[in-house]
């Protein structure tokens, strides 16, 4: 086993910005591949400018950025404008000799910088080119810009989303470009294998939204062969009666529980009502769907008197499926999670003054010595110098020269977005469940860094 | 035809539901060959799982199953009988990649630990997708989907603040872990190859989640800061669905600065009044600010204002689509997305088809679903030699 990951000795030249390309290639990077991010001055990714550690937004706030950082770890950073016309010449040396070049403009924007397959396979043959847009690379609506508040729309998943009788419902954060993600990873690993193998390489194309619309084919089955739309039903199952998430002691707290089964629904009744075990509305899962609203409401009477942590636990003993619905800070000290050792624990150059931070893991575990020692992600422009002389042989004059023509850059020339807005008022609207002026001292001790 | 990226790659299937059977139809629908193990009689549980075709009211029939069965053969063995392990060692013997969704330790009651699957095959890649993984104090945790959201993060920043959290609806955490199976297998083959050495991959779905959730741990480890659901009122576009003439929008912006252009598409000159002109300003009359954008929304039609946006490149609205909508859609019916897949059902449903393409090497639906069974002769006795007279007992349920 190689001791630098089991992907080393993979090199990807990544165009991207946001999550549905960057969330790909860390997953690869955390297994070793090397990924060479373009980054721009003029457009910067969007997640250099909002959000910084400790909301510092002083000095080299790109740099703190703590999205950007938690979608980059472990890879390179090279600041390169691609409307010098030398920088573009750059880039395709680089594509040269490299396995994977990965993107997430449009069609259009690809085009313009020449960036299409068939122009970089004569560059180099067994090129492995991704494009990751919304909608497609081709047809009517490839030109459409999207982030994923918008393919989550276009792709069937939140029309059957939602409350009971309330309008069709999203998370908090741009879901469909990790489900892309995922299987662009799993485009990439096909591609590899078959050009390992064969000595090919090929064109991938990922539309965002087609890829969530894959993972819901009960929505498609349900209108294809029964004519029948999806009806949005909240946390309900539309076969499993109680199905449901509770409120519980304290404020904000929930727990979700699902009886599976007749020994689930009697130990779950049991416990929480055993003096309405015997009423008949309750008696089997047909009678409890039936009866949904009645029992939901009867649950949750029970419910509120309990910690939700300590009632999943005594819920799980007696085999009923049900869990505590964690907040960020306690997925972040979840005890099962950390038995696990899934948060890596990631080091920052010390010019960010980011110290060591726990990051979510990777979404699967393999034999040690897989994966590799864990790198903060890089500095805006952190290897201009490394890659460009290293990698592609530049003297200092020509480095110099790109230098001066602003062509090369590690320095961010604009202000931060006007959409931050400050913690006070967002905690006054209510945009913040609670705010810990201790969290530095709670990491340190509880991850020991 | 083209050649598929997977050809000649061989996967011994020993998973049900949802998340194994996904990450194996991946596998499949790019060229592995795919060798199903069901329980004799009862078979994988999915394929009583709904949606069903109502015109055949074969409850039997699952579509979802044959969503997620598409390029496999399925072979009846009873794990714990003398034939079905001596069978097992064979096809272990035969295949370079393993993937199991039992609960944590089934197999190895069945005789299969670790170190016996890496006597009987050195270079073969096991998989195990389990709830919450094959260690750990939740390990034997109970879960449907709804579980997965609560203990993934997910959940908490999912819906209104002054509701419940809310999970999307079916079984996304499922599929999530799936698609990462099928990732994490190949990577280990890739390794296989290059190595000689097979490994062990554990799959969490609980993990999937966590894995994926932007800034939910990190806004806590970073700036001490814990998100909650979404809140009204704020001087902002919601970046919700909400509700126009006829359906739902997306009203996605890059920011504020662009806020001249959405009071452009919107057509509402109340919507130009000087004091919205600002994000201070919208937000100091935010309950006035969005009586007035839900009212200006609800007149227009969903179509006009998604296209009408799009001409714009700083407006990337979102059309709320349903499967109505899908099957009729543009950029869908380019792609060739939606398949009839084999003669299921007189209804003849479509399916969701290559969730992204490759050009070289396509996607490609030889096979739809098996019936329980259907390779059970070809693959035991043709393919694997099998004595023929111990045959008798492969039929026989597994109790357990």
């Amino acid at each position: 086993m190689k001791d630098n990951g089991i992907l080393s000795g993979v090199r990807i030249v990544e165009l991207g910005q946001l999550i549905a390309v960057p969330y790909a290639t860390k997953l690869l990077s955390d297994m070793g591949a090397e990924i060479i991010r373009l980054e721009s001055a003029k457009r910067p990714d969007a997640y250099r400018l909002s959000a910084f550690y400790d909301e510092r937004r002083d000095g080299k706030y790109w740099n703190r950025a703590l999205n950007f950082n938690e979608q980059n770890r472990n890879k390179l950073s090279l600041g390169l404008e691609l409307d010098n016309k030398n920088g573009l010449q750059y880039l395709y040396d680089l594509i040269s000799i490299s396995d994977v070049f990965a993107c997430n403009f449009t069609p259009r924007v690809m085009k313009k910088f020449g960036l299409e397959y068939e122009n970089l396979q004569k560059i180099r043959p067994d090129i492995i080119v991704i494009s990751s847009t919304g909608y497609g690379h081709t047809g009517p609506w490839s030109s459409f810009g999207a982030i994923g508040f918008g393919t989550e729309a276009a792709s069937g998943l939140a029309a059957a989303t939602g409350y009971e009788n309330g309008p069709p419902a999203q998370p908090e954060i741009p879901y469909p470009d990790y489900t892309a993600a995922e299987h662009t990873v799993f485009a990439v690993m096909a591609a590899l294998i078959h050009r390992l193998k064969e000595g090919e390489g090929q064109f991938i194309e990922v539309s965002q939204a087609e890829c969530v619309t894959s993972t819901i084919p009960e929505t498609i089955l349900e209108y294809t062969a029964n004519k029948r739309i999806v009806k949005r039903i909240g946390n309900s199952h539309p076969n499993i009666s109680p199905h449901g998430c509770y409120p519980c002691e304290g404020q904000d707290k929930w727990i979700t529980i699902a009886a599976n089964s007749q020994d689930q629904w009697k130990s779950l009744s049991n416990l929480l009502f055993p003096e309405t075990g015997s009423d008949n509305r309750f008696q089997s899962n047909e009678s409890r769907i039936r009866n949904r609203t009645e029992l939901d409401k009867l649950i949750s009477s029970k419910t509120l008197s309990w910690n939700n942590v300590e009632l999943m636990n005594t819920l799980q003993k007696e085999g009923v499926a049900a869990g505590a619905v964690l907040n960020g800070k306690e997925l972040l000290f979840n005890e099962h999670l950390n038995q696990r050792d899934f948060f890596e624990i990631v080091p920052h150059h010390p010019e960010s003054e980011v110290p060591t931070l726990p990051y979510p893991g990777k979404p699967w575990k393999m034999s040690p010595g897989s994966d590799v020692k864990m790198k903060g992600a890089p500095l805006f422009g952190q290897h201009n110098e490394s890659i460009l002389k290293n990698y592609l042989g530049l003297n200092d004059d020509s480095y110099d020269t790109l230098i001066n023509e602003k062509a090369v850059v590690d320095n961010i020339k604009l202000d931060t977005r006007d959409i931050l807005v400050s913690r006070e008022i967002r905690e006054k609207e209510g945009s913040i469940y609670s705010y810990d002026p201790n969290f530095k001292s709670t990491i340190k001790s509880y991850f020991n860094i | 035809m083209k050649p598929q990226a997977l050809k000649n790659v061989r996967v011994l299937d020993l998973t049900r539901y949802i998340s194994g059977p996904y990450c194996t139809k991946l596998l499949g629908d790019f060229g592995a060959d795919i060798i199903k193990i069901e329980n004799p009689s009862v078979g994988d549980p999915c394929r009583k799982m709904p949606p069903f075709d109502e015109a055949t009211q074969d409850t039997n029939n699952s579509l979802l199953f044959q969503y997620l069965n598409t390029n496999k053969k399925s072979v009846e063995l009873n794990l714990k009988s003398d034939f079905g392990h001596l069978a097992v060692e064979k096809l272990v013997r035969n295949s370079d990649i393993l993937v199991e969704n039992f609960r944590p330790g089934t197999l190895e009651s069945y005789g299969f630990t670790e170190s016996k699957l890496r006597t009987l095959n050195p270079n073969l890649v096991v998989v195990s997708i389990s709830n919450f993984g094959q260690t750990g104090p939740y390990k034997d945790f109970e879960a449907t989907d709804l579980i997965f959201y609560a203990l993934g993060g997910l959940m908490f920043i999912f819906g209104s603040t002054n509701k419940s959290p809310l999970k999307h609806a079916f079984h996304q955490a499922q599929f999530k872990a799936g698609t990462n199976a099928a990732s994490a297998a190949l990577m280990a083959y890739y390794e296989m190859i290059n190595s000689g050495n097979g490994q062990k991959v554990d799959i969490s779905i609980q993990e999937s989640m966590a894995a994926s959730v932007r800034d939910t741990t990190t806004s806590y480890a970073a700036s001490g800061i814990v998100r909650t659901r979404q809140t009204l009122m704020n001087g902002e576009l919601p970046r919700a669905p909400i509700q126009v003439k006829d359906g739902y929008i997306v009203p996605i912006t890059f920011g504020p600065t662009e806020w001249s252009k959405t009071a452009n598409l919107l057509e509402d000159d109340s919507l130009s009044d000087a004091k919205f002109q600002t994000p201070e300003g919208r937000r100091q009359h935010a309950e006035e600010f969005e009586n007035l954008v839900r009212a200006a929304f609800i007149r227009r039609g969903r179509h006009e204002l998604f296209y009408g946006a799009h001409s714009h490149r700083e407006l990337v609205y979102g059309l709320v689509q349903d499967a109505a909508d899908l099957i009729k859609n543009p950029q869908y019916e380019h792609d060739q997305y939606f398949q009839a897949i084999g003669n299921s059902g007189s209804n003849k449903p479509k399916f969701p088809g290559s969730p992204f393409k490759l050009s070289k090497t396509p996607w490609n639906v030889q096979k739809p679903a098996p019936t329980l069974g259907q390779h059970t002769e070809e693959i035991l006795i043709e393919r694997l030699k099998l004595p023929v007279d111990k045959f008798q007992d492969v039929r026989r349920p597994n109790e357990r």
